[in-house]
Order: structure tokens, then sequence, then C-alpha cells
């Protein structure tokens, strides 16, 4: 029921936000799921934080992507998300899935001219939430397979993004790795 | 068949977008067996052979096998059953290793974990191993439980239990990634390219393709 609370917490503050067109709000918003998404691994929540994460990119790129009627569409994508809710409160989960699907294709039909754009928008948005899923310490191949994504395309990312810079990945010395590497290949 | 270098996918798929796969054919002339599990070639070959982009990295990869510089774990003797049992084992152990909220976290995938288990049959054979993987999940747990506990409590923020009752025997792993496979290979001559800078550019490119390996790692390894 807490994480069920959160969800609704979550997606309430994204419409606000959408309306708001507060891109800043609607990113914090898909990296508070990955918490959830990372213990429950439920495809619900990484749905959420991927759905969410792609509309923080559509509004930051209003100018350039021309959808058509963006009051409509974002009339539109917040009736799918009320529904979503009512859903989730009233326990409904199968229905609650099905409204996250239908902001989903919401979004994919936002623009026919620009359909692989809002593709590649989305591809790119769900390597962005496996990335931060990796981060938290699920394995990169559980990742992948969390969020539909190659090892190809995610270690490319995070090899990019990816702060190893913290102690707590270090188990053993550089130098005595190494050592161990050299002696096996000797 | 005297040495066994196990790869997980990651340093594959790294030495393949770096274009340094020959330093795997070079590994296999020094007459070390180099070899991948079924579950691997999904990974690296199987699922990225439909996606555009990663096509001929899959192409160059199923080269290798093809030619025998990577075999399947089932070339060296091992029975498919065998593994399938065994990292069915490791997998119950390492995602009943990690706790939040009274529930247990599937940190790790069958791909990884296959990897674990041919090391453990090999080593059950006496025939000497090491695992190379370049993502740092399956490592830490591992090689230091107790750091994987730490990292998850600190990002998920939920108080992580640690159950290693099973993991207490896990120090005959051993793990190197491609930050030490491309060292290794400059430090042998498989590399042709003699700029001074040549190391620190292959360990800064394995970085870069997603190898879990710091910068204060690199500037170490760049000054053995």
């Amino acid at each position: 029921m807490q994480e069920a609370n959160h969800i609704i917490d979550v997606l309430t503050k994204a419409r606000y936000s959408l309306e708001k067109e507060d891109t800043k709000e609607l990113r914090n918003l898909s990296d508070q799921t990955i918490h959830s998404a990372s213990v429950y691994q439920h495809t619900d929540y990484i749905l959420v934080a991927t759905i969410i994460y792609a509309l923080s990119k559509i509004v930051e790129r209003k100018d350039k992507i021309h959808i058509k009627n963006w009051t409509q569409f974002i009339r539109d994508i917040n009736t799918f998300l009320s529904l979503a809710i009512s859903s989730i409160q009233r326990g409904k989960h199968s229905e609650f899935i099905k409204f996250l699907s239908k902001t989903k294709r919401c979004i994919e039909n936002s623009s026919q001219n620009l359909k692989p754009i809002i593709e590649e928008l989305l591809r790119k948005a769900s390597i962005n939430k496996a990335s931060k899923i990796y981060e938290h310490g699920i394995s990169l191949s559980k990742t992948t397979k969390l969020l539909g994504v190659t090892p190809w395309e995610l270690s490319e990312y995070i090899g990019e993004k990816e702060n190893t810079q913290t102690k707590l990945n270090k188990t053993i010395d550089a130098k005595q790795r190494m050592q161990m590497a050299m002696e096996f290949f000797k | 068949m005297k040495k066994v270098l196990i790869l997980d996918a990651g340093p594959i798929i790294n030495l393949s977008m770096n274009g340094l796969l020959e330093i795997f054919e070079k590994i296999s002339q020094q007459g070390i067996t180099i070899a991948v599990t079924n579950y691997v070639y999904q990974e690296v070959v199987d699922r990225p052979s439909h996606i555009p982009r990663f096509e001929l990295g899959a192409l160059r990869v199923k080269e290798l096998i093809d030619k025998g510089v990577i075999k399947f774990a089932t070339d060296l003797g091992l029975a498919q059953a065998e593994i399938e049992s065994e990292t069915q084992r490791w997998l119950r152990i390492a995602n009943s290793a990690i706790r939040a909220d009274s529930h247990n976290i599937e940190i790790v995938s069958p791909a990884e974990i296959s990897c674990i288990a041919v090391s453990s049959l090999l080593s059950r054979r006496g025939i000497e191993n090491i695992i190379g993987i370049d993502e740092r999940t399956t490592r830490i747990l591992f090689e230091k439980p107790e750091n994987l506990r730490e990292l998850m409590a600190g990002k998920l923020h939920r108080n992580i239990t640690l159950n290693i009752r099973d993991l207490d025997n896990t120090k005959q792993f051993r793990f190197i990634r491609s930050s030490e496979l491309v060292f290794m290979a400059y430090k042998k001559g498989f590399i042709q390219i003699k700029d001074k800078h040549a190391l620190e550019a292959l360990l800064y490119a394995t970085k870069f393709k997603g190898c879990a390996v710091s910068w204060e790692e690199i500037e170490q390894l760049k000054k053995l």
C-alpha cells in the first residue's frame, strides 16, 4: 500500500508539473520512482519512470517537436494519468497498467510526422532509466531485461554517464587485481 | 586445457565497440581457452544481430566463435544441464543476498551468474580459471558484499540487510575487467599502437564503453 501511495503521489505531481511545463520536477519525479522500480522490479513502476522521463523530454523540446495540438495532447495525457491514479486507488491493477499503456501510446502517436523522433525519445528514456536502476545496484544484464534494452546500448550509455568514483565500487586494490591478471596470462 | 578465461557480455561488447577484439585471438594463441555460456551468447550475438546499430559488432563476435577463438562452455566438457543447474543454484544464493522491506531484491540475471557457475564447475575439476566481467554488481557481491549493501542502502534510502550465509566461500572466484585485459594486452605487446599515450588511451576507452573502473584506478594502472 505504501508503494501504491507513492505512485499515486508521483503521478498526481506529474500531472501538475506537466501543466506547468516543469521539466526539472518531471525528471525528479521519474527518479523518485526508480527506488521502487529497483526493489520490486514491477514493470508498472518502470513504465511510470520511463513515461514521466519521456514527458520531461517532450516538454523540454516542445518548440522543436511541434506537436500539432499541444493543449489537447497535455489534456489527453493528463486524462489517462488521472484514470491510472483512480485505478490504483481502487486497487484495480490491470486497469492501472491499461491506462499507463494508453499514456505511452498517446506519446507515441503525438506526432505522425515525427514518429521516429518520438520513438527514439522513448528508447532513450528507457536507457536513461536503465542507467539509474544500474546505479542503484542492480546488475547490468538484469537491468537490460527489466527495461527491454540491450547490454550494448546500456554499456555505451553508462560509460559516458556512470559515476564510478564511489569508493564502494572498489573491492580489491587495482594493483593487486592487475597482478592477478598478469599472473593468469603469464 | 590449462587455463580458462570465462567471459561475461561486458568485456566482449567493450572490446568489440573499441575495435580490440584481436586481443581475444592473441590470448587464444597463448594457449588459454576463452569460453562463454549460452546466456552470454544471447546477449552478445543473438539479440544484437536483430538491431541494425549493433549488428556488425554481433557478427564480429560470432566470427570469433565460428573460428573457435571463443568457445562455448559446453565445449569444455561441461554438460548444459550441469551448467544450468549450477547457474540456478548460484542465482538463488545471489538473489536472496540483499533484502529491503522484507523483500529479496533480484540483483543479478542468469547471464552473469552462468559465468560464476562455469567457474565453480571448472574449479571443482581443478582447472584454473578467471572471470572477465565489466559490470560492478556481480563483482562487488562476490568480492565484498558489504560494499553492495552500503551502496544500495545509500541509493535506495532504505535499510538493507545482507544474507551472506551462502556467500562465505566465494573467494574462489577471481574477476578481471576490460581494463585489466587491455593492460595485459599492452604489456604483452598484443597492441600495435606504439605511441607513449597508448596505454592510457586504451584504459580510457574501456571506461567509456561501460567498464566499471574509476579514474583513480586508471591513474594507478598507468603507473604500473
